[in-house]
């Protein structure tokens, strides 16, 4: 390209020579073809330079006649075609530049736009912008830095130093810049300016280069923070804007799964409780009948007594269970009517009852000395036992003991029922105390509502105690329960240590 | 002619190159645009000639010494710049103030 305007220039020359006309030449204009040439296609500098080029190569033709004839009205219009050579070249280079750093700064904003419309983390779009701004801004270095809430994300860099021209920029949230960051002849310089989303500076674009970065370019430079740091911002807002609506999405999925588990588990619910209900209620209508119509010995009818009290004790046991639960699910506690209470006879009376009703399970009970009276509900602390022996026995073998103790805490009672059954699976431990839950495989090992822990614990919240499990599949379940002791058993207790 | 080539060679060009160049124009390019030092050195270049008391005060042959000298100081900037040596300033330099001798004689 240079050397066709050279050679252009050379041609109009020697056409103006050729023509003979002197500075008047018509043929002059023809020197604006590879002047404009040169402006449009190297800039300010090639329009200059080519209209300079000009310049001397037709001033032979005007100084000459200056010098004969004076300012005749050739001569100054060989000037005045100095002076538009000149301008035209300047001109014409100026508004091409800048056309092209328009075009350019377009460009960079279209790449920003595509490198940021996958959706990806801050650290991989801030390493795909670099890539994409290094060879678009012409510069030797680029580094683009991101706030990630406290987090600096860095791509170009390992680390931010302290008092950099990168942490100033962060901390005043001001462009800033450099004109000689070293270098030998050629200054390297660097500009730093903010990636600013509303009041906030989100990150900063710094770039070095060896020589120039013109006034213009830094106003570019200062453009594109602006608009990165919208679209960093707006990626991010999106990113997390579809995180939250797949979060949602698996939490809607969730809640649908466990109200489909819900429903099955209340209508086995409905069939065992009508099952659990039924029994009894079978038991003391036959054995009813029976002493209605029969004559039976006193022992007898001792006999079928005994049993019948201890179906209606199981029946009055499920319908508390079930009023209890139905106060759970409304958010209500279980009405109670605390007084205080020693935990060693309660524990006795409530073993006792098992002791008499079942002989297939060795109960033991084992209970520190001088425990503290606790502040509880009989009625709610006997069927908190029976549950939890009731459960004991039920899941584990025929023959095995279970234990049943209590000890003194600090300022508290642990009762502890431990039996040596099949365990519970690690899996379902933390859900035993949900309403209608029971272990996967518990349904063929024993009757059960899937309430009795579920009431358990809230009597347990109740009493303001604590109850917990721990179990070892295949050796056994320990349930701890803890409940506070009265605060003046408590203070005697202290007041007796010396 | 040979006298003067030697003088130029041994003492103009080389404290010119080294000073409007080497100092001047690099010091000021360290803090402005290339433009701003370049106009600067090559005005200060010019005045240098301008004033020197060999140069003819012919009008014409000012304004011309003005014109080549601006484009001689314009250019060596950029030689600077582009190589960050000022080795082709001096040799362009050189062979400005040789053809200069040689159609003064």
């Amino acid at each position: 390209m240079i050397s066709l305007i050279a050679a252009a220039l050379a041609v109009v020359t020697t056409l103006v020579a050729l023509e003979g006309a002197g500075p008047s030449s018509l043929l002059r204009h023809v020197y604006l073809l590879p002047v404009l040439a040169a402006a449009l296609r190297f800039g300010a500098g090639g329009g200059a330079l080519a209209a300079m080029g000009a310049v001397l190569l037709s001033a032979p033709f005007v100084l000459p006649e200056i010098e004969r004839s004076g300012l005749t009205t050739e001569a100054v219009e060989g000037l005045v075609t100095f002076a538009v050579l000149g301008l035209v070249g300047v001109m014409s280079g100026v508004l091409r530049t800048r056309a092209g750093r328009h075009r350019r700064r377009y460009e960079i904003l279209v790449a920003i736009q595509r490198t940021l419309a996958d959706e990806a983390t801050l650290d991989v779009s801030l390493a795909r912008l670099r890539a994409a701004l290094a060879g678009r801004l012409r510069v030797d270095e680029i580094a683009i830095v991101g706030r990630d809430d406290e987090r600096l994300v860095i791509a170009g860099g390992d680390r931010v130093a302290e008092g950099s021209l990168v942490a100033r920029v962060l901390e005043s949230g001001e462009p800033a810049f450099v004109d000689d960051a070293g270098g030998s002849v050629r200054a390297r310089r660097a500009f730093a300016t903010p990636l600013v989303s509303g009041e906030q500076t989100v990150g900063v674009l710094a770039v070095e280069r060896k020589g120039e970065l013109s006034l213009a370019e830094r106003a570019t430079l200062q453009a594109v923070g602006a608009h990165l740091g919208l679209a960093l911002e707006n990626a991010r807002l999106v990113s997390r804007q579809r995180r939250f609506a797949s979060e949602l999405a698996e939490r809607v999925s969730t809640a649908r799964r466990e109200l489909e588990e819900l429903d099955r588990a209340k209508s086995a619910f409905v069939a065992i409780a009508s099952h659990e209900l039924r029994t009894p209620l079978t038991a003391l209508q036959g054995f009813s009948e029976i002493l209605a119509v029969r004559r039976l010995p006193p022992e007898e009818v001792t006999r079928l007594a005994e049993v019948m009290r201890r179906e209606a004790r199981r029946l009055g046991r499920i319908v508390s269970d079930l009023l209890d639960l139905s106060r759970i699910e409304r958010g209500l506690e279980p009405a109670l009517c605390r007084v205080p209470l020693k935990i060693e006879p309660a524990i006795e009376a409530t073993v006792d009852i098992f002791r008499q009703g079942s002989a297939t399970h060795l109960v033991t009970t084992e209970c520190e000395p001088s425990l503290p009276v606790v502040d509880a509900d009989p009625d709610a602390l006997e069927r908190v036992l029976t549950n939890l022996i009731s459960n004991a026995i039920n899941y584990s073998p025929t023959g095995s003991a279970v234990h049943v103790g209590a000890r003194a805490l600090d300022g508290a009672v642990a009762i502890e029922v431990a039996d040596a059954g099949r365990g519970i699976p690690a899996d379902a431990l933390g859900r035993v105390f949900e309403p209608y839950y029971r272990v996967p495989d518990a349904a063929g090992v024993a009757r059960g509502t899937g309430i009795g822990l579920a009431v358990v614990k809230a009597l347990v919240e109740a009493h303001g105690g604590t109850v917990r499990v721990e179990s070892a599949p295949a050796l056994g379940t320990r349930v701890i329960v803890v409940l506070p002791a009265c605060a003046a058993a408590i203070h005697g207790r202290s007041r007796s240590v010396p | 002619m040979l006298a003067a080539i030697a003088y130029d060679l041994g003492a103009n060009v080389l404290a010119a190159e080294c000073f409007f160049r080497g100092a001047l124009f690099n010091r000021a390019q360290r803090r402005w645009s290339f433009a701003g030092a370049a106009t600067i050195a090559t005005a200060a270049y010019v005045l240098r000639y301008v004033v020197d008391p060999l140069l003819p005060k012919q009008v014409e042959l000012v304004v011309g010494a003005v014109f080549y000298l601006a484009l001689l100081g314009a250019i060596n900037c950029w030689l600077l710049w582009w190589s960050e040596s000022l080795v082709p300033g001096l040799v362009s330099a050189l062979v400005f103030f040789a053809v200069y001798r040689t159609l003064g004689a």
